[in-house]
């Protein structure tokens, strides 16, 4: 079902363009829901169509707010580690066919913790590229650490809110 | 060769992230050096057209506010009219309303033209925001002009569409305004050091000038972006920097960012002679 896939990319997008890049918590926190989609692509997705999503999707978000390129970067980094991280967190090498990386599936403490390596990557690389200049190191960690965990809570609350269903 | 082919492929993923990452990379850094660029002229129409249709949705909530704001706007204007003022003169006594005043004053001459935009889309907590307005090259808005709100200041414009236009908002790395307090007509620069959406900087203000909170910082009119005397906001705090013999200047907008809903561009009829003249003078130096 690549159907469900492309509704996703489309939603979480107009999300994120529309009403998520508007919000704005204490000055310092950036929730970018968005890369929830790259996290719930199956296992099988072949690791080049990954990077090749990855980009493409980062490269949206750039054009609608205007950011140049960052999210891409970003968002393409992400892609990249997603199997090292798979690989690094899991005990079994293999999956059962058709699983897919989310909670009903994998089980919460696999999905929080891949989720986190996955946002906290892709959010570092993003603030840093965002910030350019390292005069600020101190607020740059800040703002990376307090979007991750929102965009974490994000992710984990639309897993509770829109669970995968059991295949029949 | 073939080894190299084995090679490659082998390691395709790999490469494929080298490549995706350094594309990536290309384009941060040229959005970076050339932001006043038309790079994103063709993305443009798209994202324009796609906030206008949600901005035109969230706008229906707001229009109370709206309404309550141009008003108040209007009659600050009426206030200023000529028509609201005694004139003693008796050279001007005759033209009683503005219209005849400007038609028949030979001395009047068109400077600053205001063009009326809607904000479509605004962001206010990156490290660079921008502002999206619903007008562009159809409506004669080119680069480097001002953006203003009903209360100050807001950004300039960087790039153009057709029927859009993005500005680079206050709050963005790159501005350099050129100012003055209000009270003593001191010239400084206005910049954003990317704390929060309320403050800016006014740097350049020699130590022996009094200083105090709730001065008023106008625009200084030397840019050619900005007329002379637009509220950009009020100082809060005033620090010596001993090094420099200059003060460190923290600000409170005039204009709510957060809040961007109308505003206008500011065209100088007479910017392109100015240019040519400083262009000149370089070249004769």
């Amino acid at each position: 079902m690549y159907l469900k896939h492309v509704i996703r990319f489309f939603l979480l997008i107009l999300l994120q363009v529309i009403i998520l890049n508007q919000v704005n918590l204490n000055g310092y926190i950036d929730p970018y829901l968005y890369l929830l989609f790259i996290l719930l692509l199956p296992f099988e997705t072949p690791r080049w169509l990954l990077l090749v999503m990855g980009f493409f999707t980062g490269s949206i978000i750039d054009i609608f707010s205007n950011t140049g390129g960052i999210h891409a970067a970003a968002t393409t980094f992400m892609a990249f580690a997603r199997p090292g991280v798979i690989n690094l967190i899991s005990k079994k090498s293999e999956f059962d066919t058709g699983s897919e990386p989310c909670i009903t599936d994998m089980g919460s403490k696999w999905f929080y913790l891949y989720s986190l390596y996955l946002i906290l990557l892709h959010h570092a690389l993003l603030f840093t590229l965002e910030i350019f200049r390292f005069n600020k190191p101190v607020e740059l960690i800040y703002r990376i650490t307090l979007s991750a965990l929102v965009t974490l809570m994000l992710v984990i609350l639309s897993q509770y809110l829109f669970p995968k269903r059991p295949k029949k | 060769m073939q080894y190299l082919i084995a090679f490659l492929k082998r390691h395709t993923f790999f490469f494929l992230f080298l490549l995706l990452e350094g594309i990536a990379l290309i384009w941060v850094v040229q959005h970076h050096n050339y932001q006043r660029s038309v790079v994103n002229q063709y993305t443009n129409q798209l994202t324009g057209s796609v906030y206008m249709l949600f901005n035109n949705a969230s706008e229906y909530f707001k229009l109370v506010t709206i309404n309550e704001e141009l008003q108040q706007e209007n009659a600050a204007l009426r206030n200023i009219l000529k028509s609201s003022v005694i004139i003693n003169d008796t050279s001007t006594a005759k033209k009683q309303d503005t219209l005849s005043f400007m038609s028949m004053d030979s001395s009047y001459r068109q400077y600053y033209v205001y063009e009326p935009v809607k904000i479509i889309h605004n962001s206010i907590h990156k490290a660079n925001n921008y502002i999206m307005i619903n007008k562009g090259q159809k409506h004669g808005i080119e680069q480097d002009m001002g953006l203003m709100g009903a209360d100050g200041i807001m950004g300039i414009v960087v790039s153009t569409s057709p029927h859009f236009s993005w500005a680079m908002s206050m709050l963005h790395s790159n501005v350099r305004i050129s100012a003055m307090l209000k009270k003593n007509n001191q010239m400084g620069t206005v910049s954003w050091e990317g704390n929060d959406f309320k403050t800016g900087t006014l740097s350049d203000i020699p130590t022996h000038i009094n200083v105090a909170s709730g001065d008023t910082i106008i625009t200084s009119g030397f840019s050619n972006i900005f007329p002379e005397g637009l509220l950009i906001g009020k100082v809060t705090q005033a620090s010596v920097d001993k090094k420099q013999n200059n003060y460190d200047i923290t600000f409170r907008f005039a204009e709510d960012f957060n809040a961007l809903q109308y505003g206008y561009v500011i065209k100088n009829l007479y910017r392109k002679e100015q240019q040519n003249l400083i262009e000149e003078s370089k070249i004769t130096k």
